[in-house]
């Protein structure tokens, strides 16, 4: 690291050490909980029995309205956003044990627009329009799946434009064979090189992905681990996951 | 015992002083340069050097708040510590939050005039003044307290994701002040 750097590094620190005591007193002294209202709220009302009727109601109305749906032949196949796209290698024969490759068209009904004003099954994060915020089902994406942000979900509806381009952000989450994560900190390196093979890998399939310092869609874990990249719809339909990584795809919408 | 009276030890150079903030503001201190240098060692290391610091520095020194003046000096011996031991692993605890916070403040190669440290920890508190005070103190924990953002995501009853988006925001939001102060250093 070089010294021009480490020095605006201690400066920085120093400036922040040096702020007021009484923000540091106030953050010392905060309580998130005395804070929210939802401890006030639970005082005064059952929640525990409220949310077992609230079960047993979505139990039986969900039973209802799936024996509806099926009778009407008109299933939904999505029930959550967040598309799961598995990995199998395109260069293996199709067998009972690894079928053939599927993708995100082929596992996922994508709805329309005039279908997510009307279903109730889809939660209301993911009816957002376009121009705003993303959101994000906050589990982290497993081994050769993806965890996309509803915006690019909606982006990816039937109608659109199969050449249409899309500027994405790509944070991937690198796994063991064994299947435990890899984290900053100690594997620096691993994490490295693994990050340039995926690059390469991506870049040899004819995507159009970089590396970035620093993501611009707002969503931020760690600035070393992210792609960028502008895919086409059916790029993003048909993106070939490896195995031991997990994706988190992010729309980026235009700058102003 | 009251800070009032642990101060007053010191100022009448009783060692009790060192024992009575140990007792009271050592796991406090010890929950900073823990962030920072993730060994208990180290971390405790550094809390004795606070302690032994503190002593010679009150009189003439009388803090306000010793409790802050305790931890301010234990981030500064923390620091000390890392930088002697590893300039390799950067990427964990306060080390990572600075990391964030280093683009947002331009080089004083870039400007013409250089400001300053306390008065960028002045521009920095009359910023904080401007904030919510739930945004303010998950300001303050993570980039002062150096807390993970997993830990603060959690006491503050938020997903990783948006406690991130929003010291991202947060960020952004002190970037273009300092930009509009004109503050480089």
């Amino acid at each position: 690291m070089s010294n021009d750097r480490l020095e605006k590094e201690d400066k920085i620190f120093e400036a922040i050490t040096g702020i007021s005591e009484k923000h540091i007193e106030e953050a010392a002294d905060y309580s998130f909980k005395e804070h929210s209202t939802r401890p006030k709220i639970r005082s005064i009302i059952p929640w525990h029995i409220i949310g077992v009727a609230a079960a047993g109601i979505l139990v039986i109305g969900g039973t209802i309205v799936l024996f509806t749906q099926i009778n009407n032949n008109n299933m939904i196949q999505s029930s959550t956003y967040a598309t799961t796209i598995p990995y199998i290698p395109s260069d293996l024969p199709p067998t009972e044990a690894n079928p053939p490759t599927t993708t995100f068209s082929e596992t996922t009904t994508i709805p329309t627009e005039e279908s997510f004003a009307s279903d109730p099954t889809f939660a209301d994060d993911v009816r957002m329009a376009p121009e705003q915020e993303c959101s994000w089902d906050e589990y982290v994406p497993g081994r050769g799946k993806i965890n996309s942000c509803s915006q690019l979900s909606v982006l990816l509806h039937d109608d659109a434009d199969p050449h249409m381009k899309v500027a994405i952000n790509i944070e991937l989450v690198f796994y063991t064979e064994s299947g435990e994560t890899i984290s900053f900190g100690n594997n620096e390196a691993t994490i490295d090189e693994r990050m340039e093979a995926e690059l390469k890998r991506l870049s040899e399939l004819g995507y159009d992905v970089h590396r970035v310092q620093n993501v611009s869609c707002g969503y931020l874990r760690s600035a070393d681990i992210t792609l960028q990249g502008t895919l086409t719809k059916e790029q993003l339909q048909d993106f070939p996951c490896d195995p031991n990584c997990g994706y988190y795809m992010c729309w980026i919408p235009e700058q102003p | 015992m009251e800070d009032k009276s642990i101060i007053e030890l010191y100022f009448s150079r009783d060692e009790n002083a060192i024992s009575e903030s140990q007792k009271k503001y050592g796991s406090f201190c010890h929950a900073i340069a823990w962030n920072l240098l993730e060994s208990h060692e180290d971390s405790e290391e550094c809390v004795n050097d606070t302690m032994l610091a503190a002593w010679n520095a009150i009189p003439p020194t009388r803090p306000n708040s010793l409790r802050a003046f305790l931890g301010g000096i234990t981030r500064k011996l923390a620091l000390m510590v890392f930088r002697k031991r590893t300039a390799k692993k950067r990427n964990f605890g306060i080390m990572q939050s600075l990391d964030e916070l280093f683009e947002i403040v331009p080089s004083s190669q870039n400007v013409e005039k250089a400001i300053e440290m306390h008065e960028l920890s002045k521009i920095i508190d009359h910023w904080l003044d401007s904030l919510a005070q739930k945004d303010r103190v998950l300001f303050v924990r993570r980039y002062w307290f150096g807390d993970a953002v997993s830990d603060l995501a959690n006491k503050a009853g938020m997903s990783s994701n948006q406690l991130s988006q929003k010291l991202f925001a947060l960020r952004k939001q002190l970037k273009t002040f300092l930009e509009k102060e004109g503050v480089a250093i």
